[in-house]
Order: structure tokens, then sequence, then C-alpha cells
């Protein structure tokens, strides 16, 4: 259920664990670069896996602000942007408009899964990035150099120095410290973030309605992942706010979905297709279930893209 | 303590799988295009003899694109690719070495068509045409348009044959504006150049990292070289991708500037659509 807490510097309460993630991280990146004792195996896994988190944020931060105050969510953009090593903007374009309709215009995503081939899976889960970095920074370049997306495009900028010239900054003032410690936890969570489109949308279908998206359900992992784990859901309702999704996702997706896109366990997934299985799975056509019970709110293409429109 | 000398290997091990990975994706690629080039048979080179289509159009490439006006000022609209498709009206084509190619309507070719020839097709035909377009590329919806890339009589083409002069009942065979085998070829010595100067640009980074003293002056700039490295050859990475996709899937852009009639229009190839 979504509470609005009006007049406070907060949307909604549970935006508390998201601010929590993104201090924790910095803490962590600023503990690591000034203070020597915790350049360690805890605090450096710990600073990647909320890295990692962060980049979950600015997608969360990007379809719903956080704060009342837009020019605090403008400006927590940027802390983000340089937790992550990219501008958080990139993903109104990238993410918001072209990622939740699988289309850019007639053109595919930036992030499918197609733009991987190896045969051997774990490669394609590797490589990821190195091609899907580069189609979303073109094409948040091509996107912003149309008119009317100038206020955007400063925006983009302002993040961009924020991003990058902190990070320059502190690689001046100690090159070898800000490399290992911060630069290398930023890549890595810029990275994982990007690999997440392959990992929710590998083999499946995605001209479907429901089958586009495969769903983590761990109660754990939703919690510390801001319920990122229910994608079919986000896809449909991007207009949701994320403390909302688990419940939606009981209710409209588990009646409706091929249930062996429901994995319980992202570890168990990963370790199952890319460690233990050599080749990737063929695409899937899967008929979609027939709903049990009462009928079921249905949203269909046309209206899915209005809700993502308002919600960017 | 985590010592900066684990740290090291593990960021030099991070540039390298990364590097590796990269240029295996090009090798890959050029194979691909390399057994594309073995398996071409007979290329012969003629000039079109007659064409069923408009003003004696054989074939035409067509790309639908939509327009949007651009933030900068020249005004300009920025076209990208919807869609690809092709006609085949039929006609013949007069090969250098005496043979005669018919090839009916509604073949199955793979056209191949040359960047000047799309070019020539893509221009901006008037500033009237360009301030009627203008006011639908400044829409949300943008302006869309089909650029017919049209191989009329006379026209040099390259045509995949058989021996026996005879289209092949259910292949796919290539005719195309510019010498197929030429292109694979220097495609294939482009994607290869391309990996041997990464791995060499990787060597390099790597070398001057582990200079000693390490973690000195010139190791830290082979520290700074790497990190621009790793961030720099991921688009370069992508960018040959993108360049090596055969004609009939790469993509088009192209750009109309006002007052630049025929002119300020561009082409690169980028993602495929198939």
């Amino acid at each position: 259920m979504e509470v609005k807490v009006r007049g406070r510097l907060l949307k909604h309460p549970s935006e508390r664990r998201q601010i929590g993630i993104v201090a924790a991280y910095l803490g962590l990146l600023g503990a690591m670069e000034f203070v020597p004792v915790c350049r360690n195996v805890v605090f450096f896994g710990a600073a990647c896996f909320f890295s990692f988190l962060n980049a979950v944020v600015i997608h969360n931060h990007l379809h719903q602000g956080i704060f009342q105050s837009r020019r605090l969510n403008m400006l927590f953009r940027v802390v983000l942007s340089f937790g992550a090593l990219y501008p958080a903007s990139a993903n109104v374009p990238s993410h918001n408009l072209v990622h939740h309709q699988f289309d850019d215009d007639g053109r595919p995503d930036w992030a499918s899964p197609e733009n991987v081939d190896f045969k051997w899976n774990l490669l394609n889960l590797l490589h990821f990035p190195n091609v899907v970095g580069p189609n979303t920074f073109a094409g948040v370049s091509g996107w912003k150099s149309v008119q009317g997306r100038a206020q955007f495009g400063r925006q983009y900028l302002f993040e961009s120095v924020g991003a990058f010239g902190l990070t320059a900054l502190l690689l001046f003032n100690d090159f070898w410290t800000t490399l290992f410690f911060v630069v290398i936890p930023q890549l890595y969570g810029a990275r994982c973030i990007l690999r997440i489109n392959l990992i929710q949308h590998d083999s499946c279908d995605l001209s479907s309605d429901w089958n586009h998206s495969r769903n983590f359900t761990g109660r754990a992992f939703n919690w510390i992942m801001c319920n990122n784990g229910f994608h079919t859901i986000h896809h449909n309702r991007a207009g949701l706010h994320w403390s909302a999704l688990a419940d939606a996702h009981t209710r409209d997706v588990v009646p409706r979905i091929d249930p062996a896109l429901e994995e319980p366990s992202m570890i168990s997934y990963l370790a199952r297709t890319y460690l233990f299985s050599l080749t990737r799975r063929a695409s899937r056509k899967s008929v979609e279930a027939v709903p049990r019970g009462e009928t079921l709110a249905f949203v269909p293409g046309a209206e899915r893209h209005t809700e993502l429109e308002v919600a960017s | 303590m985590l010592p900066r000398e684990v740290m090291g290997i593990l960021a030099l091990g991070i540039l390298w799988v990364n590097t590796l990975l990269i240029a295996a994706m090009a090798l890959k690629e050029s194979g691909k295009l390399a057994r594309l080039r073995s398996s071409l048979g007979n290329v012969g080179r003629g000039r079109v003899l007659s064409g069923d289509g408009p003003q004696g159009a054989l074939f035409a490439f067509e790309v639908t694109q939509r327009g949007r006006l651009g933030a900068s000022l020249p005004p300009r609209i920025l076209f990208h690719d919807r869609a690809h498709s092709q006609v085949v009206y039929g006609g013949s084509v007069a090969l250098q070495d005496g043979r005669h190619i018919a090839i009916p309507s509604g073949s199955n070719l793979e056209i191949w068509i040359d960047d000047a020839s799309f070019q020539d097709a893509a221009r901006c035909p008037s500033d009237a045409a360009f301030a009627g377009a203008s006011a639908e590329a400044r829409t949300a919806r943008g302006y869309e348009r089909k650029v017919s890339a049209a191989i009329s009589v006379d026209q040099e083409v390259f045509v995949q044959t058989p021996p026996d002069a005879e289209m092949p009942i259910g292949a796919r065979p290539i005719v195309a504006t510019l010498d197929p085998r030429a292109w694979l070829s220097t495609r294939v010595a482009f994607a290869r150049a391309f990996a041997l100067g990464e791995l060499t640009l990787a060597g390099v980074c790597t070398f001057l990292s582990l200079h000693a003293p390490r973690f000195g002056v010139v190791s830290t700039i082979g520290g700074a070289a790497s990190l621009v490295f790793f961030l720099m050859v991921q688009p370069a990475g992508a960018l040959v991708r993108d360049a090596l996709r055969i004609p009939s899937l790469a993509l088009r852009t192209s750009v109309w500037t006002r007052g630049r009639r025929g002119a300020g229009l561009r082409e690169r190839a980028r993602f495929t659509r198939t």
C-alpha cells in the first residue's frame, strides 16, 4: 500500500532504505579512500555490493524521485552519478523510454540480450556491459541532440561533471588508492546493473505481456534490492512505487506468468545458467498461463507506454 | 589490509579479461565475414541491361526513416532507420564475361547498396522539402520517410552467380553495387588489425603499469593509461562491431541541414535490425 507523507522531505517512508543504502556506500568509499586500515577485503567487497545497490537506487529514483523537492531530486542524481561513475539521468532514455518498450522507435533495445552471442554463456555475462555500455552512451547522446531536450542535456552535463570531476579530483589526490578502492567499486556497480538486463530478459519472450521478464522472488533479496526482483510487474506498471511491487507481483503476475520465470534465488540461477551450463538457453516463445480465479487487470502495450511517460 | 600489489593484479586481470573479450568479439565477427567471403563462389561484374521497375530500375533497397529536428544550429533533421526492405522489379544483367543473368521479379536476393548510392537517394531534394519536413520533425512523432535507393539500367553491379548463369532455387544470392569480395576482405583485415592493435595497446599499458619502481611515476602513468584504455576500448569495440555489419543490415542514419541541399548528409552504420 502506498503512503504519501505530506510536508516531509521524502515522498514515501520506505525511501529511508534507499537513502541508507547510498549513505552506507559513500561511507564505505570514503573510509577506504581516507582510512588505510579500511582498505581490506570486507570493506572492498561491501563497497562493490553497495555500488550495485546504488545503481538500483538510481533505477528507482529515476522512475520516482525520492524527495518531495524537485531540486533535491536533481541534486541527489548528482550524488548517485558519482557512485556509479555515469550520469544517472541516462536512465531516462535508456531504461525508462527504450528498455521498458524493448524497442527504440523501430530499433532494438540498447540493452537487448541479442547484443552478445558467445556460445559459452559465461562470456555473454562478462562481455554484456562492454557492448551495452557504449550502446547506451551513444543512444543517450543521440536522444539528447533532438530539439526540446535542452533541460535534460543540462542536467546530464551537471551529473557528468559531478561524477567524473569528483573522481578525477580523487585520482589526482591519490591515484592508486582511488583507482583500487573507489573506481573499481564504481565500475563494478555500473557494469552489474547493465548485466541485470541480460539476467532478467535472456531467453524470455519479449513479445509476451507477462513472460518478458524473469523474476527473483527471495524475501531477503528483495528487501535489500528494494523489490527489484519483481521485474515483470515493474515493466508492466512502471509508475508503481517499488514498495508496492511485491503485492502487485503476487496479485497480478503469479497467476499469469510461466512458472519457469519465477526464480526463488538469483545466486542459484546465476550458478545454474552461467557456471554449470556451458551453452545458452534458446529463446522461448512460451504460452502465457491462463489466469486462475478472478479476471485480472490487463495492461496492454499502449497503456504501459502512457504510464511510462508519466513515470519518467 | 589489501596490499597494492594484490589490487594491481586484480585491476590488470579485469583489464585483460575485457580486452580479450572485445578482441574475441571482433575476431568472431571477422570469422563470420571470412566464411561468407569463402562461400561467395563466383561474383560477376556487369551492368544492368534492363529493369522492369520505374525508370528502368532492376531493384531497390528501401529504408524507412524517422527524422527529428536537432537542437543545435543550423537547423537539421536527424534521421534514424526504422525498417529495411527491398524490391526486386526484375530485369537482366550483362556480365563482363559476356554472360547474361536474368533476374525474375520478386527474386529472393541479398541486396548490398554502397554508401554513395544510398546518400544520393537520401539527399534533401529542396529547401521547400526541408521546410515541409521540419514542421513534422519538431513534433514528438517526428517526420517519417522512405528512402528508396534504386539501381537502374546501365549502372554497375556485382552478382553472385552460379556456373550455369541461373539463379539457384532457394538460395539468396548477393547482388551489390560494390564488390562484395573486396568489401568482405577489407572488413576481415580491419577486424584482425583492430584485435591485434587492441591487444598491443593493452600490453603497452600493462608494461608501463608494471614498470619499476612499482607505483612510481612511470607506473602511475601506466595505470592512468590503463584506466583510459579500459574506458575507451569498449566504445571502440562497439564501433568495430557496427562497421562489420554487412551492408544489408547496417543502419544508415542521415541528416538534412537547412541551406545545404544535397550536402550535410552523413551515413554511418549502427545497430542491426534483422
